[in-house]
């Protein structure tokens, strides 16, 4: 006998492979010798997925390719302005999403490693829980093989906990074999897991019910991942001698699932980055402004600022990827254009970037990168206030509105390519740095993003559709954008100053 | 189930394409270029059917949307896909395409000590275009478009290419099905393939 009502469910993907794919995984956790499953192609290339047992009534049908239909369900469509994962599992009846997953085989290095992290923040910011699968250990080109960045399991254990929706991420390789899909426990762990959500769904039953220790093995293998690889990165993680508490993961899947924390306690300021005070005094020690590589007016205040102790930042050990001169030269003509289409301001501002700006490196390209850092954490937003009007005296009287005491983080992307600041891998990266250091924690931290070589008008909604990922993520994320030629930017309010 | 209408995109008539060949044994589908995912890599079989890497594109190489392997003919299919016929006709798209089709033809030639390709390094290459419509393109169109791509081969490597064949995705206005054709064209820039009869027998889905 089978179960007589018949549930549906809609997987939607970015192509028919990844989701073919994954309703492949699952059926391997589905099917049991009581179930019975069949697929067939709705109009010849539509997999329709059919699963018929005792308990078990449900079909799964595969949309591939996101933007070549028409009428996508309202809540899918919305997710998408936040960057396309790429599966999002979608209840019709009750319009509600169970799941999205992003999986990449991109190598996490660089710039890569935060490239996504936007999709993260646009499916939990709608408590969609979420799973980003990604390889640990990947091959650059230069041959080596690097390990994974921290900060998307970072920002994925502060949206948990911030959104009270799972948000996980799950590696798979090893170091001997990179990018293999096959290697490590990443994958299983993930089908398993989704696989136990379509199970309880079909059944009826509430979807996280049976969730609580897998989901918290998931976030011990983040926490064991953190433990072992931010010394690499970063100088100071704050509450890195908790990584271990035996209680942690227990703490994360049942904030996840809404279930009651009942005698478990989080550590005190766990992820939390503080006040310069409150860091440790060697890393205290440590912050000294360096010389910029390409000079920068406002940059070279924020390095400032790290020897009088009013910011931190990270670590010391970014680098810069120089651009070759001709490029330069083309971009700099296409945003001074740019530039001057957004007509005159008051005061007069003027976009001052030239080609000799840029010095040249040992390979005979020209660096764009002016200080190594491109995140602060300032005490106090009077000071980075202070240092904007330093550095750009037409914005003095400007600013109004923000409080002076606090705290604030300044990203910095020193793209000088059109309209790069609104893609990949930016995005990616101001959603995970503003998450992480600073928007859920019980006391926020401003978040300014500066340009210094892009042009204000990029930003600026007019007439013609500037809708993008990008802007949809910095109006949220973010309080102020500072441009080349000291254009400042509030999204919110579409306020050019 | 919903009802949602779409347009035939390059990854639809693609897809389409590739559940037609899941259907025909004599093939395999050694590499497709979705957006992501762990398709990235040209992989080949051994002789007892298990599944290898033969290839791994460099990240910012260019790729061909599909690689078909035939043992029983000793062929591979090297294939570019676009939403339409209007866009294989542009002539830098052609050019491009001959370009990857030669580049990659040498590449899998180099593979022979590759447990998972191996004697397939002598395979001879057939360059395919695929595309969607609505609309049946006519004998004419499609051997114009294949002469004009014929003349784009040989400026580049030294790899002679014998075989051409057409793959068109239709869509039917009313029902949104899509169906798969195969054509294999007459003229060949002078150079005869594989009897149309024999080609196009591969292409036959298994009943």
């Amino acid at each position: 006998m089978t179960a007589n009502t018949s549930t549906y469910l809609e997987l939607w993907s970015d192509s028919f492979h990844e989701g073919d794919w994954a309703v492949d995984h699952i059926t391997r956790i589905l099917k049991t010798p009581n179930v019975n499953v069949t697929m067939e192609y709705v109009k010849g290339f539509i997999p329709r997925y059919q699963f018929r047992g005792p308990e078990i009534n449900l079909c799964i049908t595969v949309f591939g390719s996101y933007r070549s239909w028409t009428r996508l369900p309202k809540m899918i469509s919305d997710m998408l302005d936040w960057g396309k994962p790429d599966l999002i599992l979608y209840d019709p009846e009750s319009k509600r999403i169970l799941f999205s997953v992003e999986e990449t085989a991109a190598v996490p290095t660089g710039n890569q490693s935060l490239q996504r992290c936007e999709r993260m923040y646009g499916a939990l910011r709608i408590s969609v829980p979420f799973w980003y699968l990604i390889t640990e250990f990947g091959m650059h080109v230069d041959g080596g093989v690097r390990r994974d960045s921290i900060w998307p399991t970072i920002m994925a254990l502060k949206l948990t906990r911030g959104k009270k929706t799972p948000c996980v991420v799950l590696h798979y390789s090893d170091i001997d074999n990179p990018e293999d899909y096959s290697t490590g426990k990443g994958l299983e762990s993930l089908f398993n897991y989704l696989g136990g959500i379509v199970a309880n769904f079909a059944k009826g039953m509430p979807v996280f019910d049976g969730i609580e220790d897998p989901l918290s093995e998931q976030f011990a293998d983040m926490l064991r991942f953190v433990k072992d690889q931010w010394g690499a990165l970063v100088d100071f993680l704050p509450g890195s001698e908790k990584l271990d508490d035996a209680d942690l993961p227990k703490l994360y899947a049942r904030t996840a699932i809404n279930q009651s924390l009942g005698t478990y306690r989080w550590p005190v300021n766990f992820l939390i980055w503080p006040q310069f005070d409150a860091l440790p005094r060697t890393v205290q020690a440590g912050q000294i402004g360096k010389q910029l590589i390409k000079e920068d007016p406002l940059c070279e205040i924020f390095e400032k600022h790290l020897s009088q102790k009013k910011a931190y930042t990270l670590s010391n050990r970014t680098g810069s990827r120089p651009q070759p001169g001709a490029e330069i030269a083309k971009w700099i003509t296409k945003q001074r254009r740019l530039f001057n289409s957004g007509g005159v301001l008051e005061p007069h501002a003027e976009y001052t970037v030239k080609p000799s700006d840029f010095p040249k490196s040992k390979s005979g390209l020209y660096h764009v990168t002016t200080a190594k850092n491109i995140v602060y954490l300032y005490n106090r937003w009077g000071d980075v206030q202070d240092a904007i009007e330093s550095a750009f005296p037409r914005l003095k009287r400007k600013i109004t509105g923000m409080d002076p005491a606090k705290p604030t983080l300044v990203y910095i992307s020193n793209s000088l390519k059109p309209g790069r600041i609104f893609g990949d891998p930016f995005t990616g990266q101001i959603a995970a740095f503003a998450t992480i250091f600073g928007k859920l924690d019980p006391e926020p931290r401003y978040v300014l993003a500066y340009f210094p070589h892009q042009a204000y008008t990029q930003a600026i909604a007019g007439e013609q559709d500037k809708s993008n990922k990008g802007l949809t993520l910095m109006r949220e994320l973010t309080d102020m954008l500072l441009f080349g030629g000291g254009v400042a930017v509030a999204l919110q309010s579409n306020t050019v100053l | 189930m919903e009802q949602y209408s779409f347009q035939l995109t390059e990854e639809i008539a693609r897809w389409r394409f590739e559940v037609f060949i899941k259907s025909c044994s004599a093939w395999f589908i050694a590499f497709t270029n979705p957006t992501a995912g762990p398709w990235k890599r040209v992989m080949g079989r051994n002789k007892d059917g298990v599944e290898g890497e033969v290839y791994r594109f460099p990240r910012d190489a260019n790729r061909p949307d599909l690689i078909l392997v035939c043992d029983e003919l000793k062929m591979i299919a090297i294939i570019e896909a676009k939403d339409s016929l209007a866009k294989l006709q542009v002539d830098n798209q052609l050019s491009k395409s001959a370009r990857v089709v030669e580049n990659l033809s040498d590449i899998l030639a180099g593979l022979g000590e590759n447990k998972f390709w191996g004697l397939r390094s002598r395979y001879s290459v057939c360059a395919g275009l695929l595309w969607g419509g609505e609309t049946g393109s006519s004998t004419e169109h499609r051997e114009a478009l294949v002469e004009r791509f014929a003349r784009k081969m040989g400026k580049g490597k030294a790899i002679t290419i014998r075989q051409y064949i057409c793959i068109e995705v239709l869509k039917d206005a009313a029902s949104g099905e899509l169906t798969v054709s195969v054509y294999v064209p007459k003229r060949q820039a002078g150079i005869r393939g594989l009897p149309e009869a024999a080609l196009l027998r591969t292409f036959m889905p298994d009943r």
